[in-house]
């Protein structure tokens, strides 16, 4: 026998899955989980290159994001990386540090994973997402909001994690809009890590110096592989002081609902920029029909955080 | 297309009551004072959508040299929104190249100033601090806000400096400055509301002024704090952002030493602005 | 242009909005407001019938044939409507 198809089985079983993509990668990625599906040719090619400094045709998104209409993007960190959204099945990346660095896959699952998610007619939401009762969780919000303490506080309470920050929706599934699970890992600030009694030692920092760290989910059990209908999505918004005549978790109508979660599209703009923001409206449509969407008012108070998440619990199961 | 308008304060020394005002000009009567109109000027959420990134993945001094270019990416947007509210001092913050705003932007500047010894205990029950804290702070030419690192603010890091170097900044800046003092908004409504409204460039019917002071007396957005909460009070005085709101009262709240340090601290600019004895 | 709308006047959607629709009623945004606005059933049933410039006394007919109500009543809400989406920039007139 010879050497030959040995080597390839090889670089396939390196193979890793990010919502629901068959990924193949020059550039280590430990946040990812392994490939165990079908032995299709890879859906998505991550490798190192060269980047041009201009990309054909391209618009100034802002300083840092250079788009095409043909739907490609320049992503620049400087210090960090370039990243080159290429096709739906291609993305290089140029880092001007180690490549193995955290940094490097920052923006490459935060930026380039929402437009790739575009590119590809998904729908990013700026959402975490568990798994509760065989259905679909999202948090979704703002910066800040709490989301991935949240989702992590509930992983510690045995429900699986789909997905953290960016959270990816096959509006057009066939049994309804479905949360594709991206990896087991968030990030989560030294606040949110003490408040859950979590030891930042040995966790790798987000940046060099910053006191925001990569936490993995190390039992498999922390981690939902499968696409799940996506049943209830949380507005998580912070309030400093307590509103009189506000509740904690409040249903919301339709169009509140509509409004909410259209200003938590993941890099909405570019979205709009490329022509997509008409079927992204139609597709909220698709998800408020589906799912229950609630307004979450979160104290700032870290230390009620563990009564804040069996409230939610249970409220997310019912 | 008309630019970047700034309302430009020290902490605690009026900002609000400003922007309650204006959103009660705005919507024609009493303002919701968990939706005023007057957005914050280092709002992490518009950096984010401007620069199609998440901001709290950069370094605080990435930040602060982002800042200035974003406005200058997405100036109009940014005005098109009205006023912005900003703390920040007139100064170039570590990491930065250039004061936090675009110059060749800024339409108007409104700084409103008040007398630092009546800043001072309101700053510490703001963040609930001692009183010699915040005398400290306010001393501080570094001081900043949202440059916490072991959490996420919703602001983005911004110098504000020590009172002096912060009021100073700004009237040495070269900026069209509207100074006003709080002072003056307390004994002279009349008279500096329709100035902050016109520099602004609002279009205030003058019959409508009496209303709009009375919707927006400071005693009312006090009792409308307390009766339905104000959302961006302080975690440390939760529904206790509307203080006293007057002048004058460190004379009851200051010990003579606490008082004179102020003095000697800032004497120089407080006399300048008729802060005397 | 007056204020308000007449039944002689030709309306249709506008060019730039932004629709979706939730259990058969229609949720619309302005983008040049920045406004969302939700329709019910009536409402919706007069903006399916907006995909072509149609005249507001054909789109009054229409639903006076359809819901059976008050002549006079339906004629004031559908105008009611029309000047409440084109202040919105959501339909065009003429």
């Amino acid at each position: 026998m010879s050497a030959e198809p040995h080597r390839a089985a090889a670089i396939a079983n390196s193979d890793l899955f990010l919502c629901g993509l068959r990924v193949r990668s020059t550039l280590p990625l430990p946040e990812l989980a392994p490939w165990t599906g079908d032995d299709r040719e890879p859906d998505l090619v991550i490798r190192t290159g060269a980047i041009p400094a201009r990309l054909d045709g391209a618009h100034d998104m802002s300083p840092l994001l250079q788009i095409t209409p043909q739907m490609q993007a320049r992503l620049s960190i400087d210090g960090v990386a370039t990243y080159w959204l290429r096709s739906s099945e291609e993305i290089i990346i140029d880092p001007q540090i180690a490549a193995d660095r955290p940094d490097v896959r920052i923006f490459l699952f935060g930026t380039i994973l929402g437009l790739l998610s575009h590119r590809r007619g998904l729908f990013p939401l700026h959402a975490s997402c568990v798994r509760i009762g065989g259905n679909a969780v999202a948090i979704a919000g703002i910066s800040g909001a709490g989301k991935s303490t949240l989702a992590t506080a509930l992983t510690r309470r045995g429900h699986a994690l789909l997905s953290d920050d960016v959270c990816v929706i096959d509006p057009a599934a066939a049994d309804g809009p479905a949360v594709l699970p991206a990896f087991p890992r968030v990030k989560l600030w030294q606040d949110s890590l003490e408040a859950m009694g979590i030891g930042s030692h040995g966790l790798a920092a987000n940046r060099p110096g910053q006191h925001k760290y990569h936490f993995y989910l190390a039992e498999a059990a922390n981690f939902e592989p499968s696409a799940l209908p996506l049943k209830k999505i949380y507005l998580l918004s912070p309030s400093n002081a307590p509103l009189a005549g506000r509740n904690e978790i409040e249903k919301l109508a339709p169009t509140s609902a509509i409004s909410g979660l259209h200003q938590q599209i993941y890099r909405k703009r570019t979205a709009a920029e490329w022509g997509l923001e008409p079927g992204l409206f139609k597709s909220l449509g698709t998800i408020v029909g589906a799912a229950e969407i609630y307004h979450l008012t979160r104290s700032p108070d870290l230390a009620d955080l563990a009564m804040m998440v069996q409230r939610f619990e249970a409220h997310a199961a019912s | 297309m008309s630019g970047l308008r700034l309302i430009a304060s020290y902490p605690r020394s009026g900002n609000t009551w400003v922007r309650a005002f204006l959103t009660a000009l705005v919507r024609g009567g009493p303002p919701d004072i968990n939706a005023l109109d007057v957005r914050v000027g280092a709002e992490r959420q518009f950096f984010d959508d401007t620069l199609e990134i998440e901001t709290s993945d950069l370094l605080h001094d990435e930040q602060r040299r982002l800042r200035p270019g974003a406005f200058r990416s997405a100036w109009q947007v940014a005005a098109e929104g009205g006023p912005l509210k900003t703390h920040d001092a007139w100064l170039t913050a570590p990491g930065a190249a250039e004061p936090p705003f675009p110059r060749e932007h800024i339409e108007a500047v409104v700084l409103i100033v008040r007398d630092p010894r009546d800043v001072a205990p309101s700053l510490a029950t703001y963040f609930g601090v001692t009183t010699d804290s915040a005398i400290e702070l306010m001393a501080n030419p570094e001081w900043s806000l949202g440059g916490g690192s072991r959490g996420l603010m919703h602001l983005l890091p911004q110098l504000v400096s020590s009172w002096s170097r912060h009021t100073a900044s700004w009237l040495a800046s070269g900026l069209p400055v509207l100074l006003v003092r709080y002072e003056d908004m307390i004994a002279k409504p009349l008279d500096a509301f329709p100035r902050i409204a016109e520099a602004l460039k609002y279009d205030l019917p003058r019959d409508s002024l009496a209303r709009l002071l009375d919707a927006t007396q400071f005693d009312r957005l006090k009792a409308e704090e307390a009766r339905k909460g104000f959302r961006e009070s302080s975690r440390h005085a939760p529904n206790r952002f509307f203080g006293s709101g007057t002048a004058g009262g460190w004379r009851q709240k200051l010990t003579a030493a606490q008082a004179d340090r102020i003095v000697r601290e800032h004497g120089s600019i407080m006399r300048e602005l008729g802060y005397g004895d | 242009m007056s204020d308000v709308l007449k039944l002689t006047d030709t309306v249709s959607r506008a060019r730039k909005h932004l629709a979706t629709e939730v259990d058969d009623n229609f949720i619309l945004m302005s983008i040049e407001h920045g406004v969302y606005c939700g329709l019910d059933t009536i409402g919706s049933d007069v903006w399916r019938r907006l995909a072509r410039p149609t005249p507001v006394a054909t789109l009054r007919d229409a639903v006076v044939a359809e819901y059976r109500g008050d002549h006079e009543q339906i004629t004031a809400d559908i105008l009611e409507l029309l000047t409440s989406l084109r202040k919105l920039g959501l339909v065009d007139v003429g």
